[in-house]
């Protein structure tokens, strides 16, 4: 199987009733992807959106433009940390933190616990596109909230923006 | 804007369509809907065939139908193994005694006075033994449970299990918190 067009948008579903998780692998067009969420194959235990990718033959490095992590639950962020891995150009985007001192108080108690190996999964992988994230630059957090436009890309007749909830454009 | 065109796609082909772990899904899936009809056939052969047949034994058959041939997504109709709380307390260890010990129990089941209550040391589990002391808050309930048909009465006691921090592992907590995020910024 190929990659779509350059003018074609794909939304792919991955997991759902499978009861593996759910992710979303969407071409923005232009070759230009984005990731929300990951679940692993529990066979292999890959992010099942990197091996999608992956079997389209997809530059992953260079391609897939934006990974967002929407919640916090296992069946949401398992594997997430493997596909930013790869994707080197990607920016990473999670929900709206309410309180941003406390948050990281309680990523820091739940990490804290990890040489116990009672961690949660969810802090895990969090936590390891944070180690990943330090390594690149620019060192961002960007903040996915409703209605806010995530990325933009114009392809030859149309133009094709992903917001956090799609939406019709008037 | 120029209108975006929507098109009808076919999965034949496509990565999830062809993924091992989708035609597992759907093939057991089949495999369970196909069951259900052939055992729902055979029934109702019998059925048919005899038209004697009492009331209590079409139940019988119907019950029988459903736990062996169908089993849902949540493994609801299929599940022959359940439990019945009949009264549940909780309660805290007030006396501790060589065999025994006693407790100040709040009825959750029905509302009244508290009750003071002398368990025997047999009745804890060997996970518990680490949180038996005194003051301990624990959970009691009273029931039964359901296994293929059989009945059998349960007395449940399960301690509280509280994560326990002191103030050098909210700093611990917070430092590694810190370390964490050293360095990264937030978009605002």
């Amino acid at each position: 199987m190929l990659t779509p067009n350059n003018n074609i948008g794909e939304v792919t579903l991955i997991g759902t009733g499978g009861g593996y998780g759910e992710s979303i692998v969407i071409h923005l067009g232009n070759q230009e992807w984005a990731v929300i969420d990951s679940c692993v194959n529990p066979n292999t235990k890959e992010s099942l959106p990197l091996e999608y990718l992956k079997s389209i033959n997809v530059d992953i490095a260079n391609e897939v433009k934006l990974i967002l992590i929407s919640h916090w639950h296992d069946d949401h962020i398992k594997g997430i940390s493997q596909l930013y891995n790869k994707a080197k150009n990607a920016e990473l985007f999670i929900s709206h933190v309410q309180d941003r001192s406390k948050f990281m108080a309680f990523v820091g108690f739940d990490y804290k616990k990890i040489d116990d190996d009672i961690t949660a999964v969810s802090t895990y992988e969090f936590v390891k596109c944070i180690q990943i994230l330090k390594e690149r630059k620019p060192k961002i957090i960007n903040k996915a909230n409703a209605d806010k436009r995530l990325w933009l890309t114009k392809i030859t007749f149309s133009r094709l923006l992903i917001f956090t909830e799609i939406r019709k454009k008037n | 804007m120029d209108k975006i065109q929507k098109i009808e796609t076919n999965l034949s082909g496509h990565w999830a369509n062809d993924n091992e772990l989708t035609r597992s899904h759907v093939s057991q899936k089949r495999n369970k809907i196909d069951l259900f009809i052939e055992s729902l056939q055979d029934n109702i052969d019998t059925l048919k065939r005899n038209n004697e047949i009492s009331p209590i034994e079409k139940q019988n058959l119907f019950n029988k139908l459903q736990i062996d041939h169908y089993e849902s997504e949540f493994n609801i109709i299929a599940g022959r193994k359940y439990s019945t709380t009949i009264q549940k307390w909780i309660g805290y260890i007030t006396e501790i005694n060589d065999e025994t010990f006693s407790a100040k129990l709040i009825d959750k089941t029905n509302k009244g006075t508290n009750e003071i209550v002398e368990f025997s040391k047999d009745e804890l589990s060997p996970d518990d033994l680490p949180l038996f002391r005194m003051d301990a808050i624990f959970y009691w309930s009273i029931g039964y449970s359901v296994s293929n048909g059989q009945k059998r009465s349960e007395s449940i006691l399960k301690f509280k299990r509280s994560a326990v921090y002191e103030d050098k592992d909210l700093d611990k907590g917070l430092d590694v918190g810190n370390d964490i995020f050293e360095g990264i910024d937030w978009e605002d």
